[in-house]
Parts: C-alpha cells; structure tokens; sequence
C-alpha cells in the first residue's frame, strides 16, 4: 500500500529518460520569444523535455512562467522560436486531432447542442465513416464522460463541469496520441473539480492516453500526475524541477489523504514554488 | 413640295424622274419610279453616278455590270442615300408609327394643359398611337429622362432645349422643339411682408427663387432687374426651388419672391403666402413658357411616330386655344392625376379674373395661352439673354441654332393642315419692356439696355 | 402579477398621453379668429373663404382634418384609374416591391463579400477605406449618377437603395468574421478542419448574430431611402405620394403617409427582430 512505503520523490533537472526508448514527446532546445509593441518578450528560454507514451504529466508553476504557451507548442497551435517539438517522432507543424486540446475555457460551440459539438469532432477524424458510425462514436464519447443523457442539451443550458466534461469527451473522441489540458478544472467549484479529476483518473486509466496537463493547483497535480514538471517565474522561464511522484494507481483521494508519499511530494512543490520561486508579481509585458 | 406630284409631272412632258432628258441608249436609275420614295432615290443615286462617272462610257458599263438594282444598291452604301430620302419622306409620310405606345412626361403646371388634353380627347389613338402620359417631379428630372430615353417626348421649360442643343453645361444632345405649349402662364411673386416694396430699385439683398438656372423666368427676371438699375448678378441671389416649395419658402421667409409658372404664382396668393408684383406678359407679352421636346435621335429613329404625336399635339394646342373650350378646364387640370390643386386656383390663371393677394380682383384678358406655333426670334432673344450672364461663353450662330431647334416649318404646316392659322416663318420682333428687340442686331440691342 | 400590472398601466398612460397630445395638437392647430360676413366678397370668393367662417388659413392641419383625410385615402385604397392617380394600397405595395429588391441585393452582395474580407484580413484592409469613403454618401448624391449610368428610374431606385443600406450589413458581417473568438478557431484547428470548413461550419455561425443585427439596421435605412428616392424619381410609390400631396399643400395626406411610413417601418424592424431571437444562440 502506499501508505506503507515511503517512496521517497526524486528530483532531476532534466528528464530522466531511464529506459533507453525515445520520448513520445519530445521537446528540444525550444525557445519561445514573442514580438510585441513594446519590444521582444522572451517567454520561454532553453526547455528540454521527454516524455514517455502513456505518461501523465503535470505543468506547474506561477502565473506568467509560459506553460500554457508550452502546452500551444506542444499542441501546435504555436511555433517555437528555436528549437523542435516533435510527437512520435514527427515535428510537429501544426495543430491536429492526435494532439487533442481540452481548453481552460471549455470551447464549445454554441450553437450546437453537446452532441453535435463532438460529433464535428469525430466527423473531422473519421471522414471515412459512415454516419451511424460516427454517431456511435459520439455516443460512446459521451457515454465516458457520463453525459448520454444531456446530449441534446445547447452549453448555455448545462453547468460549468458538464461543459468542461463534453470538452473532455471530444478530445478523447478523436482517439488521440496526447491529450493536451489547459487548466481545465480551473474555472470549476471545489467539489465539481474533485469529482471530475476522479473521472479523468478512471478515463486515464481505461484509455492509457498519454497527458499533458497544465494546472497551478498542487494538490491536482500531484493526484493525477506520474512526473510534475516545475516551471520558472517568467521572464524567459525555463524548466525547474522535474518531480516523480511514485505513487501507484489507481489512486483513491481519500487514502492519498493519508499518505506520507503523498505529503512529501506535495510538501517538494510547495517548497519549489512558494519559496524558492517565491512570485514576484511582474508587470505584464 | 409633294415630290410624288413633281416627279408624275415631270415624266409626262419626257423628263426622267432625275430631271433630265436622256438617250434611247441610256438607263436611269431614276427612271420608272415605283413611287415617290424610288423617284427620290434613284434620282439622287444617278446624280452621285454623274459626279462619279463624268465619262458616260464608264457609267454605262457600271449600270450594266451591276445591273440596276446592283448599281442602286452600290451607290446607296456609299452614302445614306435612303435615310436622306427617308428624311424628305417623312415630312409627308403618313406611315405606321414604328413605336406604338409613347411615353409622354408633363410638369404639373398649367403649361402642360395641351398635353393633358390630348390624353384627354384621346388625340393619340385617333393617329394610331397609345400615349403614356407621366407626371415628372422637376425640371432636370424631366430632362434626364428624355436623355435616358425613359421618356420619348417631353414637356420642357424654354431654352432647355436649346441649352442642350448647344452643349451647354454638357455634352451637345440636339433637342427640337415641336410646338410651343403656351404662352405667359407666370408670375413674379413677392412676400406679403414687401406690399409697401414695389419698386425693384429697392431690391438690393432680395433673395429669388426660380424653377431652374436656364429658364425664361430666370432671364425675364434678370432682365426686369437690370432694367430697374440693379446688378442682376451682385444685388440679389437666387435659388432653385421646385414649384412645390414656393409658397413654404415664402411663408418661412427664406425667399423674398419668385418667378414662376402658374399655378404657383396663383397658390401663393390663395395660401395667403404673397402676392403678385406682376405677371409676366407685363414683361415678355406672348412670351413662349414651356415647349414640347423630343431629341434628334429619337425623331430621326421614328419618323412615323413623331409625326404622327405631332399631329395629335397640334390638334390639342388648338383645341384648348379656342376660348369656348375653356368652360370646365380648371375642374379637368385640378384632378389629382394633372396639377393637384384646388380648382379655383386653375380657374383664376384660365380665366385671368384673379385675385392679386392685395385685395384687388384683376382682370387680364390673355393670362395663359396655348399658341402652338414656335417663334425663332423668341428663341433668339432667350439664347443672346444667356450670352449676356455668361450662361454661354462664347458667340453662337444664334439665328442658326433657333432655326435648328424650333420646328416652325413643320408645325405651320401641321397647323394648316387643320385649318389653324400660322404666321410665316421667319424673324419677327420681340418687345420687352416696351423696348424691341431684332434678331439681326442682338448687339444694337443689348447697347440700347445700357450694357455693352 | 406584479409585471401584468405595471405593463396594462404603462400601455394606459401611453393611451393617455396620446390623447392629450392629440387634444394639444387640435387646440394649437385650429387658431380661430372673428367670424367674416355671411356675404363674401368677390375677393374673399377667389381667396377661398367659406362665408360665416373666418380662419386664418393655417399651415398645420388639425388631427380631426387628419383623420378625414385618412378616412378618404383608406376608402378607395386600390384604385386605379390611370397611370396618375393610383390609391394608396398601390402606393405603399410599390414602395415595398422595390425596397425588397434593393434591399436583397444588398444581403446578397453584403453578406459574402463581408465574409469575403473578414476572412482575408489584408484584403479588407485594403478596402476599407473605400468603404469609409462611400458609406456616409447620401442616397440623393447618388441619384444622377444612377440615373445616368442605369438610365432608368426604377432600376435608379432599387440602386440607391443598395448602395444605401448594403454598409451596416457588410461592416457588421466583416467585422463580425475578423473577431471569432479565437477559441473557437483554435477547436477547428486542433479537430481537424480545412481552413473551408472552419469557414462554414465555426466562422459563419458564429457571425450570424452580428450580421442580423447589421441586417435590421439595414431594413431601416432601406425604407428610409426608399421614400426620399421615390420623392424624386419614382412614379408610384409612397414617396412619390408624398411628393404629389406636397405639391397641393396637403399637409393631411403627409401626415397620413408620415405614420403609414412609421408603421411599416416598424413592422420590418419587427420582423427581422424576430428573425434574429430566432437565429441567435446564448452563450
């Protein structure tokens, strides 16, 4: 159990690609600079980072320490100023369904009911299909994230958690290599965030997706993730620490309640974050 | 000249339809006319034979390659032998109309009221004709849409159509005159406020409205200012103002008065708005107000039809110039289709007992009349008037163009034909202010004024 | 209960003002003086008196000459009797032809050509200041130019109205494309969709709101239009009817046709309000 058996968190600042396999997803020498009125505003300076396929990994770090623009470079939505990202051995050019965004605002379509937002979706990827196909697709889809019943519901008529769920159920709809999260329990009450990161746990689980997740809630972080990338105070951030959290799944919360590992891995963040990148509020760029 | 008659004569007493004797030997293409319209043709294409054959040899061995249908054809695409002869036809042509139905623009004014009552005689019809009849918001309106050709004749206030013949203020779209449509028919009006202001020396500062920059009332009024010892162009302004707008302006008091076409004039009066200085026979007696127009193209287009309009408009201008026929005239041209106005207003301009907006009930025997007959020397007084404010730049054959664009021959020969009477053709003396004017010696005139 | 009564009382008080003002209209309206001699004059005859009543011919009519004059255009709305004299049903049916005409084209032509330049940035850059230049050009400007380039009345017409009304569609439908959420764009990256589809199935629905918002401003300025362009060049319509009475000084029938104008115009402007609540989603 894992109560029992202090695991103690390793630190390395550099992944700690232990088997000899390549990464899934691979980030090398990227640097990110934007250029704005005001002059050049280095975002992101020197990242290197692997990660494994079915790995789930945490983004941490303060306001303003760019990993929602690494999570773009990872999804492709942006291109990094130097350096590569690549997936699967392929740069990556643009943004696609097998690198699949679940957005901090959940980003659904308005006008069209929950069902018809996922089925573009899968309409998108699986343009071969059959139209009963892809509605089955996007029934199942749905089905995951427990939402059959509201399908025909318009987002204006469902809470905050049921859209983030239905934004969940169409990136996972696409069958995708990486699912990209930006804060996505963000803008959710307490107990609405509690009771969907169980559910990512178990969709996790059951997909074996690989996960990148940015988030700045410590205590998300270290539930769900396998390694916890710390990120810099920006300017020009760079990776921190990396943290292993050698905490066995499935994961149960309320045991975890108790667990010394748990603590520990916690107890590692918050020193990274709250002492030694104490945050300097900066003056936005 | 019938050329029908001229040609039969001829050819009784051995002269070819060309007008000369020939050999046994020789063909004429003019020779055996089928009718008039052949005669005119074959003896104009023998006529270009001569000029270009002057060797007899070679203007037989032309007839006989060709043959004579073959030597008439070659002949006629060398120059518009057959609209020439057509244009000589069409004086006496009593054709089918090439175009059936007309469309026919009118003013809502008095001055339109032969118009209004060819439509209402069904004048058309009896010349095989449809007629349109279309009531046009303005002046320039009108104009436009004869351009345009929206419109096939149209009522047009005088010398728009000179101005457009002449190019004035654009491009040159020769425009003629059929008939005039009357004459008088307009006042100078003043605010009620200038009753006690009679005399124009005193005008200076006064603001005028007129129908349109190139109109007679514009000129007259220029005129009966420069006379009265004012700079027509410094003393006072004008404005264009349509006829609807007159008695508002007046009432408001952004216009001192106006010079315009009844029944403003009248209106004025009868809406308490003003009262008339004075009518504008007091000016121009039996001066020409607004004439019948149609553009060159469109005549020259449907020779038939135009002639066949012409008749009818002849025959109504007459018609309302009877004085027995204006018994019920004001209750026909008040109707909301025609001028749109009460129908003692109208009755006041037809009958010329009307009442003055100072009290006074005046009598003036001919107020409106509707002579169809167009005067060269009006059209002469009116253009070297333009020329005078620089609404022309430079010296116009004026003579040339009034005979250009004022169709007198031909409406004294429509006039006759239904046993109106028509004056001659040619330059007669205008008075205007009591002072004549002589179409020969427009400087002499304008020296006389005072003005170089 | 509470929202029941304030409407029925506000709807009341509407009522009441109505009246008072009618009531204050009339009174202004009918200034009276003596009364004139039972005989007139023959002056007084050709000035138009009626004998026993002395009124200064007043500019304004009264609501009560108002609504008999209503009366009498509405009696006879459909008749005909001859190109120059159409009843009123003629008038207004004339008018609406010919705005919906106009009006069409310019959605027609709006509505993808703003898509158009929306969805090419430089482009409607490039053409914006033509826009600018052209929008605030007033219908009567316009007028000779259509005239003279269309030579004819009816197609001028149904131009000015287009060229008119057909900015607040095309400004709103450019705008409304350029500014997508980028949100959403992003999802239509990140699915999969070709630039063409993002176009029709993110870009376009989501501008729909905006474009019926410029579409409705559109209807109003059209009818607008309508009745200056008519006052000019028309030979039917309301416009040209307005035109027509204003010649013989007939206040009444302005009016008349003033508050027809109004409620047309609202019925538009009401229609497409409906069109809109329709059409529009919450987000």
């Amino acid at each position: 159990m894992n109560g029992q058996t202090m695991l103690r968190p390793t630190f390395s600042t550099v992944s700690t690609a232990s088997t000899a396999t390549p990464g899934f997803l691979r980030v090398c020498g990227v640097r990110q600079t934007f250029s704005t009125p005001k002059g050049e505003f280095p975002a992101l300076s020197e990242i290197n980072l692997e990660i494994r396929r079915g790995e789930f990994v945490a983004l941490i770090g303060h306001s303003g320490c760019g990993k929602s623009t690494l999570l773009n470079l990872l999804a492709g939505l942006a291109s990094p100023t130097a350096g590569t990202v690549s997936c699967d051995g392929e740069v990556i050019r643009g943004p696609g369904p097998r690198r699949a965004m679940v957005f901090q605002n959940h980003s659904l379509l308005p006008w069209l009911s929950c069902f018809d937002n996922v089925r573009m979706a899968v309409r998108s990827v699986f343009r071969a299909e059959s139209g009963s196909a892809i509605d089955r697709r996007t029934e199942a889809a749905l089905e995951m994230v427990g939402l059959a019943q509201a399908a025909h519901k318009k987002p204006s008529e469902i809470s905050g958690g049921m859209k983030q769920r239905v934004g969940i159920a169409r990136a996972l709809s696409m069958e995708p290599q990486v699912l990209l999260m930006d804060e996505p329990f963000g803008a959710l009450d307490a107990l609405t965030r509690a009771k969907l990161q169980d559910e990512l746990l178990g969709i996790v689980e059951k997909t074996e997706s690989t996960v990148v997740m940015v988030t700045h809630d410590v205590d998300e972080a270290v539930l769900l993730a396998d390694r916890i990338v710390m990120m810099t105070n920006g300017p020009a951030a760079r990776i921190g620490e990396i943290l292993d959290v050698p905490i066995g799944r499935p994961r149960d919360r309320v045991s975890l309640a108790t667990d010394s590992t748990y603590a520990e891995c916690r107890r590692a963040l918050m020193d990274f974050l709250y002492r030694r990148q104490a945050h300097v509020e900066q003056p936005t760029g | 000249m019938d050329p029908s008659h001229e040609y039969v004569r001829l050819s009784r007493t051995g002269l070819c339809a060309c007008g000369s004797t020939h050999g046994d030997d020789e063909e004429c293409l003019a020779e055996k006319p089928a009718n008039a319209g052949d005669a005119l043709a074959g003896a104009m294409a023998q006529g270009m034979l001569h000029g270009l054959f002057p060797e007899r040899g070679l203007r037989r061995a032309f007839v006989k390659t060709l043959g004579r249908a073959g030597a008439l054809a070659a002949l006629t695409t060398l120059t518009p032998l057959t609209q020439l002869a057509a244009v000589a036809q069409e004086r006496n042509s009593k054709g089918a109309p090439e175009k059936k139905r007309l469309a026919v623009g009118f003013l809502p004014i008095t001055c339109a009221t032969p118009l209004i009552y060819a439509e209402q005689l069904g004048l058309f019809p009896r010349e095989g004709l449809e007629l349109s009849l279309q009531k046009i918001a303005g002046i320039a309106l009108i104009r436009d849409k004869m351009v345009n050709g929206e419109l096939d004749i149209s009522q047009q206030v005088m010398p728009v159509a000179l101005a457009m013949s002449a190019g004035i203020g654009g491009a040159p779209i020769p425009t003629r005159v059929m008939t005039v449509l009357n004459q008088n028919g307009n006042s100078l009006v003043l605010a009620m406020k200038h009753k006690d202001n009679r005399d124009p020396k005193n005008w200076k500062g006064f603001r005028f409205a007129v129908p349109f920059e190139q109109s007679h009332q514009m000129l007259q009024l220029r005129h009966y200012l420069a006379s009265a010892g004012l700079d027509a162009d410094r003393d006072v302004s004008y404005r264009v103002v349509p006829p609807s707008e007159y008695v508002s302006n007046l009432r408001v008091g952004n216009i001192d008065g106006f010079f315009g076409g009844e029944p403003g004039g009248q209106r004025a009066v009868y809406e308490g708005a003003g009262f008339i200085h004075l009518v504008s026979s007091e000016i121009w007696p039996e001066h020409p107000c607004c004439s019948v127009t149609a553009t060159e193209a469109w005549i020259k287009a449907h020779p038939n039809s135009f002639m066949a309009a012409y008749r009818a408009i002849i025959a109504a201008s007459l018609h309302v110039s009877e004085p027995a026929n204006r018994a019920g005239m004001a209750k026909i041209l008040a109707q909301p289709q025609y001028l749109n106005q009460p129908e003692t207003v109208v009755d006041q301009v037809l009958t010329g007992r009307y009442a003055d907006g100072l009290g006074n009930v005046k009598t003036l025997q001919r107020r409106i009349d509707f002579q169809p007959f167009p005067h060269y020397s009006s059209a002469v007084w009116l253009l070297t008037q333009m020329r005078r404010w620089n609404m022309i730049k430079e010296d116009l054959d004026y003579k040339g163009l009034a005979r250009q664009v004022m169709l007198a021959t031909d409406a004294k020969r429509l006039i006759e034909e239904r046993g109106g009477r028509a004056p001659e053709v040619g330059f007669r003396k205008e008075t205007i202010l009591g002072k004549s004017f002589d179409s020969d010696r427009p400087a002499d005139y304008l020296k006389s004024l005072g003005k170089a | 209960m509470q929202g029941a009564i304030s409407t029925s009382r506000s709807w009341l008080a509407t009522l009441v003002i109505g009246l008072l003002l009618l009531a204050v209209w009339q009174a202004l309206a009918s200034s009276g003086g003596g009364s004139a001699p039972a005989e007139l004059s023959d002056y007084e005859k050709l000035m138009g008196k009626s004998p026993g009543v002395s009124v200064e011919r007043s500019a304004i009519p009264t609501p009560v000459d108002v609504f008999k004059r209503a009366g009498e255009l509405f009696a006879d709305p459909f008749r005909r009797n001859g190109e120059n004299d159409l009843g009123i049903a003629w008038h207004l049916l004339d008018s609406l032809r010919r705005v919906f005409s106009g009006y069409a084209l310019a959605v027609l032509v709006g509505v993808p050509l703003g898509f158009l330049l929306g969805l090419v940035p430089w482009l409607g850059q490039a053409l914006n200041p033509f826009i600018q230049l052209l929008r605030p050009v007033s219908p009567m400007a316009w007028m000779p130019l259509a005239l003279y380039t269309l030579k004819d009345s009816g197609a001028s017409a149904i131009f000015i109205i287009f060229i008119c009304s057909i900015w607040p569609i095309l400004i709103n439908t450019l705008y409304s494309t350029a500014s997508v959420r980028q949100d959403w764009t992003n999802v239509g990256r990140v699915i999969g969709l070709t630039p063409l589809e993002s176009a029709r199935k993110i870009v376009f629905p989501a501008a729909v709101p905006m474009i019926l918002t410029g579409m409705r401003i559109s209807i109003g300025i059209a009818w607008l239009v309508i009745v200056a362009a008519e006052m000019v060049v028309g030979q039917s319509g309301i416009g040209f009817f307005v035109w027509n009475e204003w010649n013989n000084l007939q206040i009444s029938s302005i009016i008349v046709a003033i508050v027809m104008i109004g409620v047309v115009g609202l019925v538009l402007d009401q229609l497409l309000g409906a069109l809109m609540k329709q059409l529009s989603f919450r987000e």
